[in-house]
């Protein structure tokens, strides 16, 4: 009796929820659809960037969050992406919508093609090999001078011209729409059949494939899947800074920092990954401005203490949080049934 | 039961070495629908990597698997499942981050149904825990449950697979006695709906109960089978093989008492 009053109570708790978040998402896009209305060009500037390392946090979570698979080198994927967009703009003329899912297309192929080999490796192999891959691509781009300009770059049309905030005011919808795709293909992955397959191999790959799991499958459509959203990033990055050359296209700084938000926000949770995105971009222009000389030290200290404090990331505290929260409301037979 | 139906698990001539060790020795069972077959055998005789290598975990060196009549040894551990051949771990491998009940639906979503929705797996989820009496614990931690607890889901998870053999490497292990009868009593109700069961059982008691025929293993070869009876008489292979201590030690022990001593007074057998 006292368990199925529980379970109820729990169950219509979650409706709540459930409820609380649709209302929360509408309000989140009305403000984002909104936002450019009131930045300055410098702050919309700024959230775009948030958007971006949203996106290439949150396809990383897909990976390595659900998956299990630390794939630092999905840097490849943004340099790919970011090239593939700029060769069929400036060579094949092609319009920007296409050229962008193609450029997400093409960083999706690549990746089925070289996902299979790497992925028989596991664990620090496999991130190393994802790092040689990276730097491989680079390369290959530095020295394909027919097709990428080698070292002196492409540089590409801007969309838009007056003000700063007219200027930025394309990317930022671009990246927002981009990184909307991202969230709702991880939120699939969090509720679905294939979701549960990730996360079965993440917590043990020969268990997995024990309970019926093709996990090598599996792995290969998650890492296409992150590597699909990681190029669409890097081809409306491309867009948007007008000017890539190999060093700043398949720049691994760009991957220590989308892997700390991710890590920062909670890895295998659908919000970690952005809400990690906006506290590092925030704290980075706060600690910026703050210790002009020294940020980069003040950052690494920063987030060094948040990791350690919380390795769950911020998503596992809200959650402890919440969980607390419940117990106390839970009344006390209810907590003797439950034992 | 007519010997022109094909047994639902053949094994015959299964060979595994581990660099010298011979693991699995020429190892050749087959286990009908609706009966149990006991494999007892003192540590590292070999029972577990028969397990892995029926599952598909680990490749034989020699020997053929069929399930069903149709060769299986070939295949990968997930093709394996999905046929209807489900297992349990010795050492059990709960899938961390998801509930209890989480754990169980992914035997009903990737296992022989194929549930293609995470609804109607939760509906076999809850099933197959209420009948190993884990229904209580569906929406717990996996990481905060008992050892005991962790064995009855492996085992529901197992269930949820819906499958026709079923291996299950130590199920009783680290269980307590209460719970060990619930299981005992599960596993006799699962061979009598039709199910084929090897039961690997470190507790031979149990396996002596339960079992239709027991086989028994030493440093990877069979060296015995027949009904619990049978071998059990035959003194001769029982006292040289695994020694006496071990059938007196382990026969009068209770159900739950962990890793009896064995094999070191067989180990001067021929
Ligand atoms: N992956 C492995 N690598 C090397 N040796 C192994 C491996 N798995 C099992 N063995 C060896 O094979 C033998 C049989 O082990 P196992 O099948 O676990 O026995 P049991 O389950 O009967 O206790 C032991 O000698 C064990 O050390
Ligand atoms: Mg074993």
């Amino acid at each position: 009796m006292l368990e199925a009053r529980l379970s109820s109570f729990l169950r219509e708790g979650q409706r709540l929820q459930v409820s609380a978040a649709a209302v929360g998402a509408v309000a989140l896009a009305v403000v984002l659809l909104l936002l450019p209305n009131w930045l300055s060009g410098y702050w919309l500037r700024i959230t775009t960037s948030v958007l971006m390392f949203a996106t290439l946090a949150q396809a990383w979570n897909i990976i390595t969050g659900f998956t299990g698979y630390p794939a630092f080198g999905n840097t490849a994927f943004f340099g790919v992406g970011a090239y593939a967009l700029a060769i069929l703009v400036t060579k094949a003329g092609l319009g920007i919508p296409a050229a962008i899912v193609l450029a997400g297309l093409a960083a999706a192929a690549f990746c089925a093609v070289i996902g299979l080999p790497i992925l028989r490796l596991q664990g620090h192999y496999f991130a190393i090999a994802t790092l040689a891959l990276s730097l491989f691509v680079r390369e290959a781009a530095a020295n394909l001078g027919w097709l990428t300009n080698g070292a002196i770059g492409i540089v590409l049309p801007t969309l838009a011209s007056g003000s700063p905030e007219e200027i930025t005011r394309p990317y930022y919808y671009l990246m927002l729409l981009v990184l909307v795709a991202c969230c709702a293909c991880t939120w699939w992955v969090s509720v679905s059949r294939f979701g549960y397959g990730l996360r079965s191999i993440k917590a043990d790959e020969d268990a997995a494939a024990c309970f019926g799991i093709n996990t090598t499958l599996s792995k290969l459509v998650a890492w296409v899947l992150s590597a699909f959203f990681t190029g669409l990033a890097g081809a409306v990055w491309a867009l948007w800074i007008t000017f890539i050359d190999p060093q700043s296209a398949f720049n691994l700084a760009i991957a220590v920092k989308f892997s700390v938000m991710a890590l920062l926000g909670g890895l295998g949770t659908v919000a970690g990954p952005v809400l990690g995105a906006l506290l590092v971009e925030v704290l980075t222009q706060a600690i910026w401005g703050a210790f002009y000389a020294v940020h980069l030290a003040v950052l690494g200290l920063a987030i060094m203490l948040i990791v350690l404090l919380m390795p769950g990331g911020l998503m596992q505290l809200l959650r402890d949080r919440l969980a607390t929260a419940k117990r106390l409301l839970a009344t006390p037979s209810a907590k003797e049934s439950w034992r | 039961m007519s010997a022109t139906v094909a047994p639902a698990l053949d094994v015959r001539g299964v060979v595994k070495g581990f660099g010298a060790v011979r693991a699995v020795d020429g190892v050749s069972l087959a286990v009908r629908s609706g009966e149990v077959l006991g494999v007892v055998g003192p540590n590292g005789a070999g029972k577990s990597t028969l397990v892995n290598i029926i599952s598909g975990l680990v490749k034989a060196d020699a020997g053929e698997i069929a399930y069903r009549g149709v060769p299986i040894h070939r295949l990968s551990p997930d093709e394996v499942a999905r046929l209807g051949v489900a297992r349990t771990f010795q050492i059990v491998k709960p899938l961390r981050d998801l509930s209890v009940i989480e754990n169980v639906m992914v035997g009903a979503l990737f296992g022989r149904r194929q549930c293609r929705s995470t609804r109607e797996a939760r509906r076999i989820a809850e099933e197959a825990l209420a009948q190993v009496q884990l229904g209580h614990r569906a929406e717990a931690e996996c990481r905060k449950i008992s050892t005991g607890e962790t064995k009855k889901l492996d085992l529901a998870r197992a269930l949820a697979m819906d499958p026709d053999v079923l291996l299950l490497d130590e199920p009783l292990a680290g269980v307590g006695a209460r719970e060990s009868q619930t299981l005992i009593e599960l596993i006799v109700g699962l061979a009598k709906s039709g199910k084929a069961i090897l039961l690997v059982e470190h507790v031979v008691r149990v396996v002596w109960t339960i079992s239709d025929r027991v086989a028994v293993l030493h440093h990877g070869a069979k060296i015995a089978e027949g009904p619990p009876k049978e071998v059990a008489a035959d003194d001769q292979v029982m006292a040289a093989y695994l020694g006496e201590r071990y059938i007196r030690e382990v026969l009068q022990r209770p159900a739950d008492d962990a890793e009896p001593g064995v094999s070191s007074d067989g180990d001067g057998g021929p």
